[in-house]
């Protein structure tokens, strides 16, 4: 008898461990099978980060011609850039579903081994200097030691006829895409524009103080642009950034030229400046640092165009952390001098600020309309406020002696401030009899060249330069990510005054920061102590209550059986 | 189906009926609240739920296995999963409804979290879609757990022995993701792609992908599976 239960005993078991293992085998083919061939995902991110933007999409499927990419992906890339491998492929992928036929791409593995010892150098070698890429360091764990190495590649070559661009190395997916459909543009564009940066009177240029420019803005050429010449035709928008000494009226007239042929100008001009004086400077002590009206000698001209940039600091209790010289040595502190302008303060249908959620904007002065533009009276002329301070913000004029450990009083001037305006239309010439020392009432062959109404053209007037400046920017960066909002502010601003928007979404895609700022008064703390321990409170309260509630139910229930 | 829900309805019951559930709760929520507030209101925060979502994983590694340990242990120490195995309910039922009680009660302490997601809201501009990434990528991630911790449930009468032996393999699976600069290159891949922290982490971004839902389901799928093998293995001991 013992024989048969042993016999059906066994026959369970073996029914019970094989469908057991032949379930988790399917399981385990299913999940393999779908690593190698799915890519269906849903895409829940506001700006559909993850999924191909219509921009890209326009872009590649309106090139002149066909595009052949070539992906260098190692094989058997470590973690987590084998992540991006995957990320890249699926990207391209969808580039060449989007493009109709116009980009067709290869992967291909640097490292695989060609014929024989030589073949292999060669490819290698052609990869890196035909197609720029460069291999990428990464620490691996080689025979239970970490080593760096240096045979892991991952970037991407576009080829367009003659021509090659390249991403030689990736070392993030973050902003790739705004990087290829960029690149494609570069590729396939007959003239790329260019920014003119003034350069007489100690401006800013991607040369002195703007030292990003060329990680940053990858969509324009740029050169540098001296005001005493007429300002060459090349040129497609001008950007005047924190001058520091006057403008001759040479200058301004040509500035005015510029804009009296549509060309597009932007002029982040301080109304103050804060530095040391030359006679005050203390050899071994703490510098004073001073506020004072910085005369650039621009307000006839702005004045004339109907903008004013004010002498005054713009101080914010809404602020964020900034570069604070305190004994000679720089610190990151919130400063009422360092403007956290928010969303809220922008205006989104405009395109400079258009899928920006804030920059910081370091020592502002605040900007006006005057006269027949603040009186609407400037036919054929829209002014948009760019960005401004917070309603508890004040004015600070006149000389002061800027010392970041002293808390500043509020002044009874309250805001808000404009930080800035965008101005479109058709503009009259600031110089309406020709060239600065033309006599009036006489016509010289100078003054009749010169132009004396705009076609439509765009004007930015920003009352700070702090913004861009490499000295705020660089030491803060890496711990404040907001101010990368500022670059993202420069490239947006450029696109508007040159009219060309399509780029502007993609690059705002994923870079975007979004601030979170939590105010230290106010019902914020209560929320947060609501939060942090009311609710584990709460738990405990429903706990005791319904443990209170049972009991009760039991006494009741051995009352009635008693 | 009906079996399965009648039986997590119990259990789910049996939790909030027991100090742990409370414990369980009131710990999660003070831990993530110290942390998460703390973070969110020093330096330069964001406006996004990382720090919520950077801490869970290893608290529910931790939590999971302690949810679960009672489930079948205490169950077969007392002598009461005989009783109930002798209803007419399957193994398979009685697996999934107890998984499931353990489900709702890690999806209850997620949802209390809601509030931490609204006040970020209130102060910044916050992006829902890895919200809702990130909490479907933590209440996948804890059924994981929990499915590991069910079936180190099912193997001993002691609750304690299941405990540790589930918090092993759960912190097996947590670590995978953290030490892949330590694993040699041929098997890193290999190891990512069963650490829960990458799967996880790819859903926080926002973006559901049916390669991370098939992972988490496999490997649930599979704890269950081995659950009601071992379960079954009564009949042919």
């Amino acid at each position: 008898m013992a024989a048969p239960k042993t016999i059906h005993k066994g026959r369970t078991a073996a029914n019970s461990l094989i469908t057991a293992i032949a379930v988790a085998g399917a399981i385990v083919g299913v999940n393999i099978i779908a690593s190698r061939f799915s890519t269906l995902r849903w895409d829940l991110t506001q700006d559909k980060i993850y999924r191909l933007s219509p921009a890209s999409r326009d872009t590649v499927k309106n090139l002149p011609d066909r595009v052949t990419v070539k992906a260098f992906i190692s094989n058997g890339l470590p973690p987590p850039i084998n992540a991006y491998g995957q990320y890249i492929r699926d990207l391209l992928d969808e580039y060449a579903a989007a493009s109709g036929g116009k980009i067709t791409w290869e992967a291909i593995d640097p490292t695989a081994p060609g014929k024989d010892a030589e073949d292999t150098r060669n490819k290698r070698e052609e990869y890196k200097s035909k197609y720029k890429i460069k291999p990428i360091t990464l620490e691996v764990f080689k025979e239970n030691k970490l080593e760096i190495g240096g045979d892991n590649f991952l970037g991407i070559a576009f080829v367009y006829g003659e021509k090659i661009e390249s991403i030689p190395q990736i070392a993030s997916t973050e902003g790739l895409e705004y990087r290829i459909t960029s690149l494609l543009k570069k590729l396939t564009e007959v003239k790329r524009k260019k920014i003119g940066f003034a350069s007489t009177e100690a401006e800013m240029t991607p040369s002195q103080g703007l030292q990003w420019f060329p990680q940053v803005v990858q969509d324009y050429d740029e050169t540098q642009v001296p005001l005493d010449k007429p300002i060459p035709d090349d040129i497609d928008v001008l950007f005047v950034v924190g001058p520091k000494q006057p403008f001759t009226d040479q200058a301004k007239y040509h500035i005015d030229q510029f804009l009296m042929k549509g060309k597009p100008v932007a002029m982040f001009v301080d109304g103050m400046i804060i530095d040391t004086p030359r006679g005050m400077q203390m050899p071994g002590m703490e510098q004073p640092r001073i506020g004072r009206s910085n005369d650039t000698n621009l307000v006839d001209l702005l004045d004339k165009y109907g903008l004013k940039v004010r002498e005054d600091l713009i101080l914010d209790p809404q602020n964020a952390p900034g570069a604070v010289p305190v004994e000679g040595q720089l610190y990151l502190a919130n400063y009422p001098t360092f403007i956290r302008v928010d969303e809220g303060a922008f205006s989104q249908k405009l395109g400079i600020t258009s899928h920006l959620n804030g920059i910081i904007v370091p020592f502002a002065s605040s900007v006006e309309l005057t006269g027949d533009l603040k009186d609407n009276k400037m036919a054929g002329v829209t002014t948009t406020p760019i960005a401004s301070s917070s309603p508890d913000s004040w004015r600070q004029s006149g000389f002061f002696v800027f010392n970041p450990q002293v808390k500043l009083e509020k002044s009874g001037d309250k805001g808000p401030f404009t930080l800035g305006y965008a101005v479109e239309g058709k503009l009259k010439s600031a110089y309406p009899a020709g060239p600065p020392g033309t006599p009036a009432g006489q016509s010289t062959p100078e003054s009749e060249k010169s132009v004396k109404e705009s076609p439509g053209t765009r004007l930015v007037v920003f009352g700070s330069s702090g913004l861009f400046q490499g000295e705020n920017l660089q030491p803060v960066i890496q711990h404040v990510p907001a101010y990368l909002n500022n670059l993202l502010f420069f490239n947006q601003t450029a696109d508007w005054l040159v009219k060309d928007d399509s780029l502007i979404a993609l690059r705002a895609k994923g870079m975007g920061q979004r601030p979170l700022n939590v105010p230290v008064d106010g019902s914020a703390p209560m929320w947060r102590w609501l939060c942090e321990l009311g609710l584990p409170l709460l738990v405990i309260l429903l706990g005791v209550a319904l443990w209170l509630v049972r009991s009760a139910r039991r006494r009741s229930i051995s009352l009635q059986s008693l | 189906m009906r079996n399965s829900l009648a039986i997590a309805r119990r259990e789910f019951g049996a939790y909030f009926n027991s100090p742990i559930a409370y414990i369980f709760i009131v710990v999660f929520l003070l831990i993530s609240g110290y942390m998460f507030f703390t973070e969110i209101t020093t330096g330069t925060p964001q406006a996004d739920m990382r720090p919520l979502f950077g801490l869970s994983p290893l608290i529910f590694c931790i939590f999971g296995p302690l949810v679960t340990m009672g489930l079948f242990s205490e169950e077969k120490a007392t002598g009461t999963l005989e009783m109930l195995l002798a209803l007419p309910v399957t193994d398979w039922q009685v697996v999934v409804g107890k998984f499931t009680a353990a489900v709702g009660l890690i999806a209850t302490t997620l949802a209390i979290t809601l509030p931490y997601a609204f006040f970020v809201a209130g102060y910044g501009h916050l992006d829902w879609g890895p919200v809702i990434g990130g909490y479907l990528g933590l209440l996948l991630m804890a059924s994981g757990y929990l499915a590991v911790g069910l079936m180190t449930s099912v193997w001993t009468k002691n609750q304690v022995i299941a405990a540790v032996v589930g918090f092993l393999f759960c912190f097996a699976l947590f670590l995978f993701g953290k030490l892949l600069q330590l694993v040699p290159p041929w098997l890193a891949p290999t190891v990512q792609a069963l650490s829960f922290d990458y799967h996880f982490q790819s859903i926080a971004r926002g973006v559901i992908d049916v390669r991370d839902l098939l992972y988490y389901a496999s490997l649930i799928g599979v704890c269950l599976i081995v659950a009601q093998t071992s379960l079954e293995s009564r009949r042919w001991r």
